[in-house]
This record gives structure tokens, C-alpha cells and sequence, in this order.
């Protein structure tokens, strides 16, 4: 308990103990807080992600990358982010509204909801279940619902005919993935992340195949918008 | 254990309302003039033609429909991993018969010529 989080909830814990709260309302306030604190986090590490991936990949197609926004052009993707909350939004003639809005929700909600078991720290994670990578697995497999959802509500056949491709690719790689994933799971005889990580070796599981860290980069891989 | 299923299912209820606030802060800010021009169907710069919401051969039905036999089949060694060094021989050699009726499988459905993208 001598890190920052934890130490931090403790204390929580004892102010709000000496309010007067049961210790079941506390234990709920703590995961709400949780959670708002740890979304945020993600959203806003994004951002930060955001401009080293197109740093990066411009790089590679011999460009400079965002290099006019503050230094290094590092401010790029808060000025991008404003922009597109300030944009109009076209819902097409005849597409289906709710399911309209509900598929980007679907697809970022769910990609949020796998880092409630990634470990950032020996004792920093959201939740240390002991059937972690079956819930990576099936959580990250909504995220595809969301695509074909959007590509049926918008009423366009290009955009019905790009999700069935999309979701073509995304059911190619699943399954190899899942057998990936059994090898971590089976060095270590655990499904926790924890655990998983606690028994990955430096240099000893970089020969073997994918290893505990190794999923947490495999969490981190994306079908983004340039593979598609 | 118990207190992460309450943060798991806190996160479950709240993680879509990031999403959420992202697409209605633009309802708030962003200004909406729909008109009958802007909203029609984008397609190739030619007009719609016919119905969209038909009737759409998914080339690869087949493909997936095997592939969520191989997916909840692969779900089914997670329990086997977990569990590999406290099993008997004879359990270990049962896992290792069913990839294998696994890998027989795919291969009749290679044969079978699902596997091919029309």
C-alpha cells in the first residue's frame, strides 16, 4: 500500500468512514471515482498518443507530421479534438438514428472497457479478475458489432459493403489471437493479468511465444482507419 | 475479488457515457442546418440508386459461421491451460485429441473450399 493510488483511496476511505457511510457505499463511491478517473486518463493519454502515432507514421511516408501547433506541433490533436466538437454533424437521409449514435458508442466503450483489467503497476489496476483474458476476449469481440452496426444505420451500400469487410478482417485475426493468448495463460496457469505478469521473466519470455507483456501490447495493437 | 465485479460493472454502466458526451457536447456547440441537399446519401457523387437496406449475399456466412465454432471451441482450453500441471496424463492427451479433431475440422472445411474468398 506505499503507492500513490492506493494510498490516496485509503485515505479516502478514512474521511469518508468518519462521515458516517457504511463501508458497502464507500466501497461503490471509490469505484465510481475509479472509474471517472481512470476513463479520463485513457481519453486524455490518447490525445498524447494521437500525435506520436502521426509523428511517427509521417516519419515512415518521408513527411514532417503535425509540426505547427506549439512545439513539435504537440499541441496538433487538442486543436483537432476542438475542431471536431465544433463541427456539424450530417446524419444521412433515411439512416437509422439510433442505431446511428449507438454504434461509435459501442466501439469506444468497449475498447474503454478492456483496460479495467490491464495492470499499470504491481498494485495499480482497475480490477484484478482472475478470468482476465477471457474477459479481454470477450469484450473486445463487441467492438466489432459496433462496425457492422454503423455500416448498416448509415443507408449507404458502400458503407454496409466497408463493415462486412471490416468485420471479414476483424473474425480473421480473432482467432489466432485467442490461440496467442493461450500460451500466457498456459506458462503461467493463471488467467489474472497479475499473475500473469508476475511470472513473465525479462529476457527469458522475449524467446518464448507471446508472453505476459506481450498481451498487454496485443490489447495495444489496433485495426486503426489505415489498415482498412 | 468481489469489489473488482462491483468496479467492473460500474465501469460496464458508465464507459459508454464517454462516448456519449462526446457526441452530444456537438449538439450544444456545433451548429445543425440539415438541409435536403447536404443530408442525402453520400455514395460516389452519383445518386442513390434503389434500396440500401437489401438483401446482401455475405460472401464469407460459411467462414464465420465457422469461425465461431473454432472461437467458442478455443474458449474451452482456457479452463485446460489454467488448469495443464494439476491434470493427469490422460487429461492432457484428451486436450491434445480435441485440437487435433480441431485441425480436422478445418482442414474438410479447406477442402470444402470455404476457406476461399469468392
Amino acid at each position: 500500500m506505499s503507492d500513490p493510488v492506493n494510498s490516496i483511496a485509503e485515505w479516502l476511505r478514512t474521511i469518508m468512514s468518519s462521515w458516517g457511510l457504511s463501508e458497502g457505499l464507500i466501497t461503490l463511491i471509490l469505484a465510481v471515482l475509479g472509474v471517472v478517473i481512470l476513463g479520463t486518463f485513457l481519453l486524455i493519454v490518447d490525445i498524447l498518443l494521437v500525435w506520436i502515432e502521426r509523428k511517427i507514421v509521417a516519419r515512415f511516408q518521408d513527411r514532417l507530421g503535425p509540426n505547427r501547433v506549439g512545439p513539435y506541433g504537440i499541441i496538433q490533436p487538442i486543436a483537432d479534438v476542438i475542431k471536431l466538437l465544433i463541427k456539424e454533424e450530417i446524419m444521412p437521409m433515411g439512416a437509422d438514428k439510433f442505431l446511428f449514435n449507438l454504434s461509435p458508442i459501442i466501439a469506444l466503450a468497449t475498447v474503454l472497457l478492456l483496460w479495467a483489467v490491464v495492470p499499470f503497476a504491481p498494485t495499480i489496476i482497475g480490477a484484478d479478475i482472475n478470468v482476465a483474458v477471457l474477459y479481454v476476449v470477450a469484450i473486445g469481440s463487441i467492438g466489432t458489432l459496433g462496425i457492422i452496426m454503423a455500416g448498416w444505420a448509415s443507408n449507404n451500400k458502400y458503407a454496409l459493403l466497408g463493415a462486412f469487410r471490416t468485420v471479414a478482417q476483424m473474425i480473421a485475426y480473432e482467432v489466432p489471437m485467442i490461440i496467442a493468448l493461450l500460451v500466457p495463460v498456459l506458462l503461467a496457469r493463471s488467467m489474472g493479468m497479475q499473475t500473469i505478469v508476475k511470472c513473465t521473466k525479462p529476457l527469458v519470455h522475449i524467446c518464448r511465444p507471446p508472453g505476459g507483456r506481450h498481451i498487454v501490447h496485443l490489447l495495444d495493437c489496433r485495426t486503426g482507419s489505415d489498415t482498412i | 475479488m468481489l469489489n473488482d465485479w462491483i468496479f467492473i460493472g460500474i465501469f460496464l454502466l458508465l464507459a459508454p457515457i464517454f462516448p456519449a458526451a462526446a457526441l452530444l457536447i456537438p449538439r450544444l456547440i456545433a451548429p445543425r442546418k440539415p438541409n435536403s441537399l447536404k443530408s442525402e446519401t453520400y455514395e460516389c457523387g452519383i445518386e442513390t440508386y434503389g434500396e440500401t437496406w437489401v438483401q446482401f449475399k455475405a460472401q464469407y456466412y460459411i467462414f464465420a459461421l465457422v469461425f465461431l465454432i473454432f472461437d467458442i471451441e478455443i474458449v474451452f482450453l482456457f479452463p485446460w491451460a489454467v488448469a495443464f500441471d494439476q491434470l493427469p496424463m490422460f487429461a492432457v492427451i484428451e486436450g491434445v485429441l480435441f485440437i487435433l479433431i480441431l485441425v480436422a475440422g478445418l482442414f474438410y472445411t479447406w477442402r470444402k473450399g470455404v476457406l476461399e474468398w469468392v
